[in-house]
């Protein structure tokens, strides 16, 4: 475990929300990923990253973004991005063109209520 | 802001009225700071202080300076171990070498995703179990900004832990990309106008 960033899992109206403060890069990408895993509850609808004060990243973590809703939508289930427009994170992702696979949004609310949409609308 | 290199000198008036002529006492100052501007000292407040009143007797004199804490990284070079935990300390450098260029912070944070894809490239996929080092250079050339990433292993493009967002990534930020990889090992070089870093 490195110090160079936090992952912090809260949950907003039943949906798990996970805030990345600081640094994410090939040190503790896969401290990242655990903490995406044990965020998924099976019984919910989704699950939303929250990239607002995030000060790095790269595609390693774009990578496992676009892996992780693969592997969701398997389950039924959506990832939702937090990425404020002229943000850092918003301008990596569409760089990367991510949006095209995982949506991303001003705002938690808003992510929110992307995953509860029910599947198909 | 304070730019950096730049010193601001706060004091009391005992500092400059210990000459007992006032105009006296501020031109002694000035010369004072600005042969501690000169010498890198230490503790500048203390330096100009002695300077000024020397060693009469004095009361109601303080100094206080205040600097920001880097000296601007005009050109860098640093060797690194080839590990995980070296890429946070490359974009500590790298930062004081953007910030020396006059880069925004909006634009020193993409850049860093770009210079931070080489270098994790590098990183990881250099070296076998034996280990090795990289090496990244930065210098500023008639308004471009130039970073050399550089490891004596081997490239391997191809194996994109990035699931294949690394080089759009990196391509994606800076324009002129060129790898020049040889048995000697692989040189990856990002050469970007100062002014069209975007954001």
């Amino acid at each position: 475990v490195t110090n160079q960033a936090e992952f912090i899992t809260k949950q907003v109206d039943g949906i798990n929300v996970v805030s990345v403060f600081g640094e994410v890069d090939i040190a503790n990408v896969d401290e990242f990923r655990t903490c995406l895993e044990k965020a998924a509850d099976d019984r919910a609808p989704g699950l939303v990253v929250d990239l607002t004060r995030t000060a790095y990243f790269d595609s390693r973590t774009i990578a496992l973004l676009a892996d992780f809703a693969t592997k969701l939508r398997v389950h039924r289930q959506r990832i939702a991005l937090v990425a404020p427009a002229d943000g850092f994170a918003a301008r990596i992702l569409q760089i990367a063109g991510l949006p095209l696979i995982v949506p991303a949004f001003q705002s938690v609310i808003d992510a929110i209520n992307s995953v509860r949409e029910p599947a198909g609308t | 802001m304070l730019s950096l290199g730049s010193t601001l000198v706060l004091y009391t008036d005992g500092l400059v009225e210990g000459k007992r002529d006032k105009l006296l006492g501020e031109e002694a100052l000035f010369a004072a700071i600005k042969s501690v501007a000169a010498s890198n000292n230490e503790n500048p407040a203390e330096a100009i202080a002695s300077l000024t009143v020397g060693t009469l007797p004095s009361d109601d004199v303080a100094v206080l300076t205040v600097s920001p804490a880097l000296r601007p990284l005009l050109e860098l070079d640093l060797t690194l171990p080839a590990q995980p935990q070296s890429g946070k300390l490359f974009r500590q450098a790298l930062r004081r070498f953007y910030l020396a260029a006059g880069l925004s912070e909006a634009k020193i944070q993409v850049l860093q995703v770009a210079t931070g894809e080489a270098i994790t490239n590098s990183i990881q996929h250099a070296y076998g179990v034996r280990g090795g080092s990289v090496r990244v250079c930065g210098r500023v050339e008639s308004g471009k900004l130039i970073v050399e990433i550089r490891d004596t292993g081997r490239w391997r493009g191809a194996h994109d832990d990035g699931g294949g967002y690394g080089l759009q990534v990196l391509k994606g930020i800076v324009q002129d990309v060129a790898i020049d990889s040889t048995d000697q090992g692989t040189t990856v070089r990002l050469t970007q106008p100062v002014g069209r870093v975007i954001t």
